[in-house]
């Protein structure tokens, strides 16, 4: 029954025309799919179900099936096509694999499919035939299933899942709590049972069909260097940083780490002046493989402060300084910010008409654009503070004014571009002539030649750059704005006269305002930030002593448990299934389930926060409800850890369970690199070509390693004979790779002693900067001393490998790799992620 | 990243395909991050005659964030923001709404179905769409004689 749905159905699909790869990759399910076959791909009752779907998946079988026919060829040659001599090595994998048994009966059981991986010789021809993923363009190594049965590559998934936070399928947007990330595209997400799911990821919602899919998956989530050559895997955003600057001497872009949505060896690193370029206007090189589109962040004029985009910056001015919203109306919705809220009284008082009640003067906005509409917000709202006769006076309208006013008027009420047309042309034969600039004006044109001036100032500011067109006028001609200028809130720089001017001028009176304008951080509304939050945003390092304090706030278990919900439905934004699935966080954790890291990892998933105070106060609050002392005290211990690696970025997502998990090493790291990246970095193709096929499979036995040994005696003989020299120094790869290896083990244990606690942690992490001592040592002649560090350490099961290879000696790339591969190793040993 | 090659497919694949009454093409040679699209008015509407230019800006984290849509041609419009930017409402380009799998030729194909039937429920100028749905005729004239003003 199984089997007759696949090639059943010869003829192939428009739709999946397109996806027209299946040969190759086909070739190489089709072998592995003996298991996925028998387990009742494509039965009746499915075909009944689902015709169209169904009808397409067998289809698609039938074209893996012929796949299989041509010879296959597996997705280890993903980065090798390009390299001829590759196969050959390649053929030597695939024997060693069929050596290194013990990671093949497990995942036999549990897929059928995965225990082929890697087995298929590649073809080199094939390159043409690859699967394409819909959404990046780039071939598919794993296909992610979602429940609706939309295909992505498992790439484009996890960037969903993990950096966009969201669940959606990205083709019909259907929220699904798991994808299944497997190697088989042809079989449908309800035909997986639990047995043929080898892990799952809760807080990602991923489930793996085998174990190599896992490794490979997390390992795009550690914090690897983004330079093509290095295979380092950092703590986390800060150790990161001083890799890159020690190591490299080459810097990220602070906003981007923040911010941008792409894994960590994806981020550019820069030179200090390129920094600089990149942040003012941003490093596009239009035409070439690698343009971004990307215009450079833009800047606060208030603050001279950079925002990741125009999003951000737009979210920072609506927090920290005021609009005006008279003159929003008058520019056509284009904002108009003023530094604080002192500067934008100071504009109302002098630019609009202000409603000095003292009632109104509390609220603050009572503020009009004219003189009538005051006088009528005046008699209608307090006519009791009026003598008769005031009353009366009040109700006059001063006709002399009226021309503007009407003209006026009109502009405000009718939106946009068609609003000033029509005024103008109303305006041209009612009062030909303009009212004359030396006359009396009101003062909503003062404030408009006030403006005009201050802004033909600064027309010889670059369109980018914050010019002070705070205010704008009127009546410009509907003539498009220079478009980035338009497109950025228009700011206000210091050398405009009016906001700055008033900025000091009743702080005390007014301090939460000035102190919001001040403050860069992503705010919490003070609302939602009992006083509490403050000194534990402030002084995260020494949270310790914060949480340990009693609470004396809320008493009662109920009352805290209380606010501890409270808060958790704010930051969630109301949304009634993300609590439950805190709740049941918390309940696993309770229940022994979930380790306090764990938790963490999937708070941090499951709030959408930028930053970690933001979680800070919520987990504070909420380690106070759990009754055991020691539930308690390893929930704020990981919390500690995880803010001292993190500090205030926003790390990567399934990152910390991965560190377990991190059998994928450094070669995989340098393939993963040209697999999202491939076009860009054909240097390091050479590299993944080797990797792909040298890397073990199954994540991380000892038994791996020394397959990983075997493959590569070159590198068996480098590492077991550490004094030894080889020749082949000099060429950069090397260089980068011993480098890796020397700061890679200062590095593990460094983070061995993170692992001890909040404080070691931080210590640790203050003495990174040591670190770039290291590496001029190796980098010239790079062999001589290289292994003394390591030695002791991995003496035993680097013998090992030497031991099964050190006969033969390898080419020098060859070397190269495994050397790669060992410090693959140990990363994997000390746990790096 | 991905935004390139993603790009550049879709470019391929809408020369090869192209939307009827939409041209669009590279604003500037090798900068994928922007188009320029020309939307012919299409018959029997009131903007037929005229020919309306837009650009069309990819963010770089497309496609996982859509694409904007501006019309720089002056057009009566309830889609289309009656401003400097001529910014087009489309459902599908709100960053809520936006599936990564939707392609560049579907929101051209999209922008030009606008032209023959605006969306008065998805307006952003609602004083026009209500102009459009109470007193067609008198929103007929207005968009017929800007079309002939500004889009000729």
């Amino acid at each position: 029954m199984a089997d007759q749905a696949a090639p059943s159905n010869p003829e192939p699909r428009g739709e999946r025309g397109e996806r027209g790869t299946r040969g190759d990759r086909g070739g190489y399910r089709g072998r592995g799919r003996g298991g996925g076959n028998r387990r009742g791909r494509g039965g009746n009752e499915n075909a009944n179900s689902g015709p169209e779907q169904r009808n397409e998946r067998s289809n698609r079988g039938g074209r893996g099936r012929g796949g299989a026919a041509r010879g296959g060829q597996s997705r280890g040659d993903r980065g090798n096509h390009h390299q001829p001599t590759v196969s050959q090595i390649d053929v030597t994998a695939t024997a060693i694999s069929t050596d290194a048994p013990s990671d093949a009966p497990a995942e036999q059981n549990s897929t059928g499919i995965i225990a082929n991986d890697g087995k298929e010789p590649p073809s080199p021809t094939s390159t043409d035939n690859e699967e394409i993923c819909f959404i990046c363009a780039n071939p598919v190594q794993y296909h992610s299933i979602a429940p609706c049965n939309h295909m992505t590559c498992h790439i484009c998934a996890l960037r969903m899942r993990a950096l966009y936070k969201t669940k959606q399928c990205p083709h019909c947007r259907t929220n699904s709590d798991y994808v299944i990330f497997t190697t088989n595209a042809t079989k449908a997400f309800e035909e997986y049972s639990s047995s043929d799911i080898a892990a799952t990821d809760e807080t990602l919602g991923i489930k793996y069909e085998g174990k190599q899919v896992r490794a490979d998956t997390l390992v795009l989530l550690r914090y690897n260097c983004p330079e093509p050559n290095c295979d380092v895997a950092c703590l986390g955003w800060p150790d990161l940083h001083r890799h890159v600057r020690n190591t490299h001497k080459l810097v990220l872009c602070d906003l981007c780490t923040r911010f941008k949505k792409v894994f960590t060896h994806e981020h550019t690193l820069f030179t200090y002046p390129e920094l600089r370029k990149h942040e003012r206007q941003g490093d596009d090189v239009p035409g070439t493989e690698d343009q971004s589109g990307f215009k450079g962040h833009p800047e606060c004029g208030f603050c001279h402060k950079r925002f990741y985009g125009d999003d951000e910056l737009y979210n920072h001015c609506k927090e920290a300084h005021e609009r005006c919203f008279i003159c929003d109306r008058e520019s056509g919705g284009r904002p108009n910010y003023f530094l604080n809220w002192e500067a934008l009284e100071v504009h109302f008082k002098e630019d609009h008409y202000r409603c000095t009640d003292a009632e109104c003067l509390e609220k603050k906005f009572i503020v009009f654009a004219s003189e009538m509409d005051l006088k009528a917000h005046v008699v209608e709202e307090h006519p009791q503070g009026l003598s008769k006769g005031a009353l009366k006076d009040m109700r006059k309208v001063d006709m002399s004014a009226f021309g503007n006013t009407h003209a006026h008027g009109g502009g405000s009420t009718s939106r946009g571009r068609g609003g000033r047309m029509q005024r103008d042309y109303r305006r041209d034969p009612q009062a030909p002539e303009p009212p004359p600039p030396d006359g009396p004006m009101r003062r909503d044109e003062i404030a408009y030649h006030r403006t005009l001036a201050v802004q033909t100032a600064q027309n010889t500011l670059p369109p980018r750059m914050f010019g002070g067109q705070l205010t704008r006028p009127p009546q410009p001609p509907p003539a498009p704005a220079p478009a980035p200028a338009a497109a950025r809130p228009a700011q206000t720089g210091p050398p405009v006269s009016q906001p700055v001017r008033a900025p000091a001028r009743q702080e005390e009176a007014f301090p939460p305002l000035g102190a919001l304008s001040i403050s860069s951080q992503p705010v919490q509304a003070p609302a939602q930030a009992p006083a509490r939050s403050a000194p534990a945003r402030s002084a995260p390092v020494t949270q310790a002593a914060q949480f340990s304090a009693p609470a004396n706030i809320p008493t009662s278990t109920a009352q805290k448990h209380e606010q501890v919900v409270g808060r958790a439905t704010r930051l969630l934004n109301g949304d009634s299934s993300k609590l439950e699935t805190f709740k049941k966080y918390i309940s696993s954790y309770n229940s022994d389930q979930m380790s306090a890291r764990d938790l963490i990892e999937a708070f941090w998933v499951l709030f959408n926060v930028q930053v970690a105070a933001d979680l800070a106060t919520l987990l504070r609050e909420l380690s106070e409800l759990f009754e055991k002392e020691e539930k308690r005290r390893r929930l704020l211990e990981a919390w500690n850890e995880w803010k001292s690696v993190n500090e205030d970025y926003p790390p990567m997502p399934g990152n910390s369970s991965g560190a377990a998990a991190a059998g994928a090493g450094g070669a995989r790291v340098l393939k993963l690199k040209s697999a999202t990246n491939r076009n860009l970095r054909a240097g390091a193709s050479p590299w993944s070509a080797v990797t792909s096929s040298t890397i073990e499979r199954g994540g991380g036995s000892l038994a791996d390693i020394n397959g990983g040994g075997r493959i590569v005696p070159g590198a068996a003989v480098t590492v077991a004979g550490k004094g030894k020299a080889p020749v082949t120094g000099g060429s950069s790869p090397w260089a980068s790779a011993v480098r890796n290896t020397g700061s890679g083990s200062s590095r593990a244990a460094a983070a061995g002693r993170g692992k001890a606690g909040s404080s070691a942690a931080v210590v640790s992490s203050a003495e990174f900067p040591s670190l770039p001592k290291a590496p001029p040592k190796y980098a010239p002649v790079p062999r001589k001393n290289e292994g003394t560090a390591p030695a002791s350490v991995w003496g035993a099961s680097n013998g090992g490998a030497s031991g099964s290879g050190g006969g033969e000696s390898g080419p020098p790339d060859l070397m190269i790799m495994g050397v790669k591969g060992k410090g693959k190793k140990k990363q994997q040993i000390i746990s790096w992620g | 990243m991905s935004a390139v090659k993603r790009i550049t497919k879709e470019l391929a694949e809408f020369s090869n395909n192209p939307v009827p009454g939409v041209s669009a093409g590279l604003a500037s040679e090798g900068d994928v991050f922007k188009w320029n699209v020309i939307l012919t008015g299409p018959q029997g509407s009131p903007y037929s005659g005229g020919v309306f230019t837009l650009n069309l800006t990819l963010p770089t984290e497309y496609p996982f964030k859509p694409p904007t849509l501006n019309f720089t041609t002056k057009i009566y419009h309830p889609n289309v923001s009656n401003d400097d930017k001529g910014s087009m409402c489309l459902g599908i380009l709100r960053s809520e709404s936006w599936k990564p799998s939707c392609k560049i030729s579907q929101v051209l194909e999209m922008a030009a179905g606008l032209l023959k039937e605006p969306n008065v429920d998805d307006a952003v100028e609602t004083s026009i769409a209500d102009e459009f749905k109470n007193s067609p005729d008198s929103f007929e004239k207005t968009a017929r004689e800007w079309t002939r003003k500004y889009a000729k």
